[in-house]
């Protein structure tokens, strides 16, 4: 049975196709085979991100509605082995998804795929509860701003309450937070909340802290999952945030200012 | 196929189970009984918000002031026992669904044995007389120290608690409460949460609030007008505090016992905030 993941946060804008893309590349890396499903049917973003639009023939609903085989619609990405990616329609209305529908579509992948990562749209609509409804895990990605935190722990009282899990009485979804955008010197000056006042109020596990980066919006520009990136900070949190989901200790980095050095601070001075 | 029937358990596995339980519900309270005066308001009220007693069990109560039946006589009129009669074929039809009615006038409860209306206790009234001085005892019960004491007491002396305590249980909540949920300790219960109630979220209790963690939402006690009632929190930072119909904002709570261990009662229709566990 394959362990569906769902990325979610309730606000928009927050970083959930972003992380969608990187967690899924990040877990067909470590060799898993991998899928990642576009749940925003109508705005579809995440074959951008995947860099993937040109090759979208078919999509989830055009499944669903029995229209193309799952097989002809998954596609398979370029740069990473064992990655595929479902497309939302852009066409079509979010009524077409039905949960009996993506149900089917989840059995199906479960008989290949190790890992299936369900991108969920924002808000706590139908599209957001489908996302989340047959998830294992939730990857509940939050800025450390207010009304983001407040998003967050709404859905997080939907999943406790709405998921398959929760209406079936089984073990509760397990939860991670996912802590993006994060810019250590806003957070000094207070400007920003710190990993522990969002820590606090969530109260569920720390998955991992990204780190505000230009990397992020390059990748996106490029279709490309940022965890692709070699030397960037954000890739390299991304790739830690992987590592403990699957079990390792990583310690956290970047929660620090990074601070500037006399020779770095006199040579800006000089230049 | 294996079937287990009631009358054949298997010893492993019986086939029922006696359990005790308390639900709340709608009870119709009659100030007449004929149908004509009874069942058109009914209507019209329930055409307000059909979905609102849809197909819901309701008791049927007889105000202690209606004529007909009301008073205390032997043996049910005539009229009384076709008025129930004839009442219940109208409730059904409005989709309500009588499952039995209060005590009262015997001809009233004849009427309802008639119908085969099992007739319930009221809440007030026990089905064991309890020693004279227990009752009183037990209304001022559980608030200040001296009571308290005394209720210790009674547990110590190993005397089984009384079934209005047993009647009200505490709501126990182990998760954080989150924003846009409500949770609703009613039945006069009181209501335990060993988390955090975080902003945008509300507890409500028609007893006593305790929070195990940050109160930094809304919380409700008394809300059926109990001004005895009191909020515990041992973190308080709340938007919004309301004790027996009377609330109070963030803005207005003196800032000393922000963030702190606090208990919260009315006094005087104002509120007191008090530092505990200090």
């Amino acid at each position: 049975m394959a362990t569906v993941i769902v990325v979610t946060s309730g606000k928009g804008g927050v970083g959930k196709t972003t992380t969608s893309a990187s967690f899924a590349a990040g877990l067909a890396l470590s060799g898993a085979k991998t899928a990642v499903i576009d749940f925003d049917v109508g705005l579809r973003n995440l074959d951008l991100i995947m860099g993937c639009e040109r090759r979208v023939v078919f999509d989830l609903i055009n499944v669903i509605q029995g229209e193309a085989k799952l097989r002809q619609a998954l596609i398979r990405d370029k740069r990473v082995e064992n990655l595929y990616t479902l497309a939302a329609s852009q066409t079509r209305d979010k009524d077409a998804l039905t949960r009996e529908g993506i149900g089917a579509v989840l059995e199906e992948l479960a008989e290949e795929f190790e890992y299936v990562v369900c991108d969920s749209p924002a808000g706590i609509e139908k599209g957001a509860l489908l996302a989340l409804y047959y998830a294992d895990h939730a990857v509940v990605v939050t800025n450390p701003e207010i009304s983001s935190v407040r998003d967050s722990d709404r859905i997080l009282g939907v999943l406790a309450s709405r998921s398959r899990r929760a209406e079936q009485g089984d073990t509760p979804v397990k939860e991670h937070l996912l802590l993006t955008r994060y810019d250590p010197a806003r957070v000094s000056t207070g400007e920003m909340l710190k990993v522990g006042d969002v820590e606090e109020i969530l109260a569920i596990p720390l998955l991992g802290v990204i780190p505000e980066s230009e990397v992020v919006l390059r990748c996106s520009n490029l279709g490309q999952p940022v965890i692709l990136e070699e030397k960037s900070n954000a890739a390299q949190a991304y790739r830690d945030a992987v590592a403990r989901f699957l079990g390792q200790e990583v310690e956290m980095k970047f929660l620090e200012q990074e601070r500037k050095g006399l020779l770095r601070r006199w040579f800006r001075g000089a230049a | 196929m294996h079937v287990v029937r009631a009358s054949e358990p298997s010893p492993s596995q019986p086939a029922f189970r006696l359990r005790g339980t308390s639900l709340s519900l709608v009870v119709l309270e009659l100030h007449e009984t004929a149908p004509e005066a009874v069942l058109p308001s009914l209507e019209r009220l329930l055409s307000k918000a059909p979905a609102f007693l849809w197909q819901a069990p309701i008791i049927l109560d007889l105000a202690s002031n209606t004529p007909e039946v009301g008073a205390p006589e032997v043996g049910a009129p005539e009229v009384g026992q076709t008025d129930l009669a004839r009442l219940l074929p109208g409730l059904r039809r409005l989709k309500l669904h009588p499952i039995g009615v209060l005590s009262g006038p015997e001809g009233w409860q004849t009427q309802a044995a008639a119908l085969g209306l099992p007739v319930m206790p009221r809440g007030t009234q026990r089905s064991l007389p309890l020693p004279s001085e227990r009752p009183q005892q037990n209304q001022r019960k559980g608030l200040d120290l001296q009571s308290q004491e005394r209720a210790a007491a009674n547990r110590t002396s190993a005397e089984p608690l009384e079934t209005e305590e047993l009647s009200k249980p505490t709501l126990m909540i182990a998760r954080p409460v989150r924003a846009g949920q409500q949770i609703y300790a009613d039945g006069g219960g009181d209501l335990i949460v060993t988390a955090s109630v975080n902003p945008g979220a509300e507890i409500i209790a028609d007893g006593h609030i305790h929070v195990y963690g940050a109160l930094k939402g809304r919380a409700i006690a008394g809300a059926r007008g109990n001004r005895e009632a009191r909020i515990f929190a041992l973190r308080l930072d709340p938007e919004l505090l309301a004790i027996g119909g009377y609330y109070t904002m963030h803005g207005d709570i003196e800032t000393a016992v922000i963030g702190k261990g606090v208990e919260v009662s009315m006094e005087d229709r104002s509120f007191k905030f008090r530092l505990i566990g200090q």
